[in-house]
């Protein structure tokens, strides 16, 4: 095992961009674990400078509308978007797994309804439907992991039953048969073993949708207006009329924050797709 | 000829996608065949969805934005307290105030000739009674009738202290068209202007939906010495308040309505720009206590939150010093002298916030309500302090959810906990709060506007049985505390009987000097609701303390008589100077926290129009390069 997380890394470490995406994401880690030491202020402390002050020694990202300090809030925003994101994209790559899973070994009629489900599910767009269900349930951040979760599956379901529709067909699986393997078994002993590269790939890409949509939500207004999340930081901005006050500051910073994470995470999945498809590794 | 067809193919999708995108991307722009009209033009943010005045309770924008534009009343209830003769030309008060007698001016004619008459006024009133009665007048208004052409009565079954505004403010309809209509609730004229009749100086003259509605000047309007000197009206839709600084800096409207006092650092000081705030804050951002949720129930836990939260901080802080710290009563005693009751001051006063934090705790634990481990406390029989709060979004979005984070901390410090906060466009805060049959919530924060009088905000918000959108409905402090909101409602009712002022005060005091000691709703800070921004360089004579009261909510629209009226284009003559006796209210000096900005450049050149042409030149570059390269590589046959 350990000559093959070393070998895996070998051919990873060939993927400059996977490497540059990997140094971001644990720039971000580490910011948002290590937040209590780095942030300078409370990140919920009102008016501790003026409102709107630009950056300067004492706030090297100025203030906000109530005087918080933006570096503060940029450090402890890491953590809600990073926990979103990568809970969010488990909590969807998980169902799309055991869809996809169910729906690509068993096929017929039971292949039928979850394709069709799913299909729906692709139809549908994707924020107005997570506004309209944030808002109903109530703007909190389990309900939005929750929400991203259950409307993200559709991508990974499908990913996974075309894989395990070519697998199920492979010899291996004959061979599981015929000895008498049950097909729960056979599901999660041979098959879901040789779907992992799709599952980690899956939970990286969707990782940057839902880093990305966490901040849509928030900008929106959709999302809890309590926690400190760099959606959130842009919401306050916009509605507090920064653009205006020309307060770039409190919302620039921000928004490059979540761009910059979603690229790590979308660095990273090329570099883990290169070491799961030999087909791209060039010679 | 294969070349030449290519090239047209390409040159007609990059016309189409051109034309497409210039139409998609160019300003709506607001344009009048004669320039030189001087038109007053108003920014402003709902989209009305009827012109039907029998409709205007469901359609609040129109009863705001429209209602004193399309019809005019019997008089005018000025801000200053003044009541103007308008299509009554005289009134008397008589039989100890049951009967109201209004005299028609007999000059007053409807826009396509007819003469404005009594039985107009009796044929609206009698319309009103049977689709739209005011629940206010329930049981109070019995009959209006026209005694002769111009004279018509309103008899009560008792005196009515806001009978200027109910019974003289209202429009007033044209029968003789009204009457040949098979279903007034369906009549509607929002889409097809040449329906409107009128008395008033402005007639619905044309409209893009959605965008703006204009009114043109009637020259003959029958009060020749009221002519407006404008030539029109325009209600223009701006759906971001934070446009409304822009707009005005650029000379794109005349006034932007209301605006937003988190916005007036961005015009202080500005070249032609003129600022007029309601004389005394008294929009009410209030903390509604759902007193049917225990222990919410008990006043004393009620003083024990009033006195957590740091109404100073949040009139100063949130507020922007624009707010004044709340009291124990929904009447800012601090500026209406009249009905100030020292008993209903706020206790948090003088002390600092350890002292109030530690009262407020004090209080609690002697009720028997221990903190837990996670600092929440929980009751003798089991009951978490734990509650939901939900929080009116708009107006004031950002500055209501800062102030709303705000109180969530002060009540975790004496062991209240807020399970959910949900924060809600304005229709669904109003359902949640006022109208669902079960309220789930412990806390709803939201704002009571400014009433065209002070002391009916006291007043309204308990009256029984329900007016409105009164917090009695939020709080159901009728069913937790009935015999206190009887007695609370009664003198309301005693007020609302008062047709001298110092008698009123006297109803709202004792109201006040009772409502202090329960406040099932918490009073958080009072601010100025509807504030003036205008221009000054194109219309002048301005002046905002003559503004006519209206309807529910009072607010001083400048489209309305005698404003819309006095508005002078400096066009015309020079300026005249405001009435040195009522100068008007500067607002209160905010802090000074906000970065100085640069003066406003004004652009010499259209920059929309060249970016769009930039946008199209690019195009049409880029698919004739396409286009060549795609010819040259076609491989020859």
């Amino acid at each position: 095992m350990l000559r093959s997380i070393s070998s895996s890394w070998k051919q990873f470490s060939k993927s400059k961009l996977g490497i540059v995406g990997l140094v971001i994401i644990l720039i971000f880690v580490f910011m948002a674990v290590a937040a209590p030491i780095l942030s300078p202020y409370d990140p919920q402390a009102s008016f501790i400078a003026p409102m709107f002050t630009p950056p300067n020694s004492k706030h090297l990202l100025g203030t906000d509308d109530v005087g918080r300090d933006v570096l503060s809030q940029i450090i402890y925003g890491s953590r809600i978007s990073i926990m979103v994101g990568l809970l969010a994209a488990a909590v969807g790559t998980l169902l799309g797994t055991i869809i996809g899973l169910v729906s690509g070994y068993f096929g017929g009629i039971v292949d039928d309804i979850l394709m069709r489900i799913t299909d729906i599910f692709l139809i549908i767009p994707f924020i107005p439907l997570a506004i309209m269900f944030a808002l109903y349930v109530g703007p909190n951040i389990w309900n939005v992991v929750l929400i991203f979760g259950f409307l993200g599956w559709p991508p990974a379901a499908r990913q996974i039953r075309s894989l395990t529709l070519s697998l199920k067909e492979a010899q291996f699986i004959e061979a599981a048969r015929a000895i008498g393997a049950g097909n729960l078994r056979i599901v999660f002993r041979h098959i879901l073993p040789n779907t992992t590269g799709v599952i980690i790939a899956n939970v990286v890409s969707r990782t940057v949708f839902a880093i990305l949509a966490e901040a849509g939500l928030a900008f929106l207004g959709a999302s809890d207006p309590r926690n400190i999340s760099w959606g959130m930081m842009i919401f306050y901005a916009m509605r507090s009329g920064a653009i205006l006050y020309g307060a770039w500051w409190t919302y620039i910073p921000a928004g490059f924050c979540v761009a910059l994470l979603a690229c790590g995470f979308a660095f990273l999945g090329h570099g883990i797709t290169l070491v799961l498809n030999p087909r791209l590794r060039g010679r | 000829m294969e070349y030449g067809r290519l090239l047209g193919k390409y040159f007609l999708i990059t016309l189409l996608a051109s034309l497409i995108l210039a139409t998609s991307i160019a300003p709506s722009v607001i344009t009048f065949a004669r320039a030189e009209e001087n038109i007053l033009r108003i920014a402003f943010d709902c989209i009305p969805s009827t012109f039907n005045p029998l409709l205007s309770m469901r359609d609040i924008c129109q009863a705001v934005w429209f209602g004193g534009l399309l019809y005019e009343p019997l008089i005018l209830n000025l801000f200053n307290g003044s009541l103007v003769p308008w299509l009554a030309k005289s009134w008397e008060i008589l039989d100890e105030g049951t009967r109201y007698v209004f005299h028609i001016d007999e000059r007053a004619r409807w826009s396509d000739g007819e003469p404005v008459t009594a039985y107009d006024v009796e044929f609206t009133w009698n319309l009103t009674m049977r689709y739209a009665f005011p629940s206010a007048l329930r049981g109070i208004l019995l009959e209006v009738k026209a005694v002769d052409k111009y004279t018509v009565e309103f008899r009560t079954s008792q005196p009515w202290a806001r009978w200027y505004s109910e019974f003289g403010g209202t429009s007033v309809l044209p029968k003789h068209i009204w009457e040949k209509i098979e279903d007034p609730l369906s009549f509607e004229f929002i889409d097809d202007p040449k329906k409107h009749v009128t008395s008033s100086a402005f007639i619905y003259d044309s409209f893009k939906p959605n965008e703006w509605w204009f009114f043109r000047k009637r020259a003959d309007y029958w009060k020749k010495e009221s002519m407006p000197k404008i030539d029109g009206i325009l209600l223009r839709f701006v759906s971001d308040f934070s446009l409304y600084p822009l707009l005005l800096q650029k000379g794109d409207v005349d006034i932007a309505l209301p605006y937003p006092f988190y916005l007036l650092d961005q015009v202080k000081g500005k070249p032609n720009i003129g600022i007029w705030t309601f004389p005394v804050p008294v929009a009410t951002e209030v903390l509604a206590v759902n007193t049917r949720l225990y222990p919410l129930n008990l006043p004393q836990v009620r003083q024990a939150i009033d006195l957590a939260i740091d109404k100073v901080e949040i009139a100063e802080k949130y507020f922007m010093g624009y707010g004044m710290p709340g009291n124990r009563c929904l009447v800012n005693m601090a500026v209406l002298k009249e009905l100030y009751v020292p008993e209903a001051a706020w206790l948090g006063w003088g002390k600092t916030k350890e002292e109030r934090i530690a009262e407020a705790n004090r209080i609690l634990d002697e009720l028997g309500f221990k903190k837990g481990p996670d600092g929440v406390r929980v009751t003798p029989n089991g009951t978490r302090l734990s509650y939901k709060f939900i929080i009116q979004m708009a107006p004031l979005t950002t500055v209501r959810l800062r102030a709303a984070e705000a109180i969530v901390g002060y009540l975790k410090e004496i062991g209240i906990e807020i399970s959910q906060y949900q924060p809600l466009f304005i229709m669904d805060y109003f359902m949640q709060a006022f109208l669902a049959p079960v309220k789930d919530w412990g806390f709803a924060e939201g704002t009571y506007g400014e009433y065209p009088e002070p002391w009916y905000n006291q007043v309204y918000s308990y009256l029984l049985p329900p007016v409105g959108l009164p917090q009695v409905l939020a709080t159901g402090f009728d069913q937790t505390e009935p015999e206190i909101c009887e007695l609370i409602s009664n003198l309301s009712r005693s007020a609302l009987r008062r047709l001298k002022y110092e008698e009123l005060a006297e109803d709202v005091k004792q109201i006040i000097r009772v409502y202090k000691d329960y406040i099932p709703t918490i009073c958080l800070c009072f601010y100025p609701l509807w504030i003036w921004v205008y221009r000054t360089d194109r219309l002048t004579n301005w002046r905002p303390e003559i503004a006519t009261k209206w309807g529910a909510f009072g607010y001083p629209q400048p489209m309305r008589p005698l404003i819309a009226h006095s508005l002078v284009p400096v066009s015309i003559g020079p300026p005249t100077a405001p009435p040195s006796e009522t100068p008007p209210t500067a607002p209160p000096t905010a802090p000074p926290t906000a970065p100085p900005t640069a003066p406003p450049t004004v652009p010499a050149i259209p920059v929309e129009q060249i970016i769009i042409a930039a946008i199209i030149i690019v195009i049409v570059i880029a698919v004739a390069g396409y286009a060549a390269i795609k010819i040259k590589r076609k491989p020859t046959k």
